[in-house]
């Protein structure tokens, strides 16, 4: 009487093991997954403008139009998503030391921190003594 | 007793439908990454192929930069080779080039239509010295 007692229990017990392993695999399983496009998208939208000379173009550019070309090129980005773009350049003084860096920021929409991704790039004019960082922040609308 | 194996069979259906649908979705969007990355990650080979003899398509002199030659001859490979030099034998192809704003500036391929599967990738390239826009859409 006590052995079957005990036996049930066992069951019971290994029964509710497993039970709650596949509650946690299938929750698992139901968690959005990120959607690869969107570092994807993000990395090959500010290669483009690396290889384009949009970025370098900057250097060359008053900070109001800078602005507007990013605005521009920020806008071209599919509607489901936000992004921000944002230029410090930095220009080399005597020496070592180098000024800045003068700041350019660029929206569309805002940024929502769900799913968000970062992309940089660094970008430099020997001849001007300047080099840029360049930092998209991108995320779901 | 009857009660757990009641909640055990539920998950498991839950689990498999699951499985089943994320590895459906998964297939078309692994292929329109895969053509995707052959299109504007490399020269293809051999690497100045034309449609006469290319045997895997690429399209980039550097990375993510598209030889505007290349593309033309993308338009002469025919449609039911395609996916075959793409790397996605299974899908058909529909390649979209635009500027910027959206306006077209070439197209290949294989229009969408009865899929049953489908997925598109949007790839930014620079071309001709400007940023455009690559759609990549596979299909079945």
């Amino acid at each position: 009487m006590r052995k079957a007692f005990i036996f049930t229990l066992d069951a019971l017990f290994a029964v509710s093991v497993l039970a709650v392993f596949l509650t946690v695999v299938s929750f698992e399983l139901n968690v959005p997954k990120q959607a690869y496009w969107l570092p994807e998208l993000g990395d090959t939208f500010m290669t483009s403008l690396d290889k384009s000379g949009v970025l370098y173009g900057t250097y060359l550019q008053s900070p109001t139009d800078a602005q507007n070309t990013l605005t521009y090129y920020l806008n071209t980005l599919p509607a489901n998503t936000n992004a921000k773009i944002t230029i410090k350049i930095y220009t080399q003084g005597t020496g070592d030391t180098f000024n800045g860096p003068t700041t350019i920021e660029a929206t569309k929409g805002t940024i929502s921190q769900y799913q968000e991704t970062h992309v940089k790039r660094v970008f430099c004019n020997v001849t001007n003594k300047k080099f840029g960082i360049a930092e998209l922040v991108l995320s779901y609308a | 007793m009857i009660a757990v194996v009641f909640i055990i069979n539920m998950q498991w259906g839950v689990m498999l439908d699951s499985i089943n649908g994320y590895e459906t979705a998964n297939g078309a969007e692994k292929a329109s990454h895969v053509a995707s990355l052959y299109l504007i990650n490399g020269p293809g080979y051999p690497a100045n192929w034309s449609y006469a003899d290319v045997q895997l398509v690429g399209l980039a002199k550097n990375l993510n930069v598209l030889d505007p030659n290349k593309f033309e001859q993308l338009k002469n490979i025919s449609n039911s080779t395609l996916g075959e030099k793409l790397g996605v034998p299974d899908f058909k192809i529909f390649i979209n080039l635009t500027n910027s704003n959206g306006g077209t500036m070439g197209s290949t391929g294989l229009v969408p239509n009865n899929y049953s599967t489908l997925s598109r990738l949007l790839s930014y390239v620079s071309y001709n010295g400007a940023p455009s826009k690559l759609y990549v859409t596979v299909w079945k």
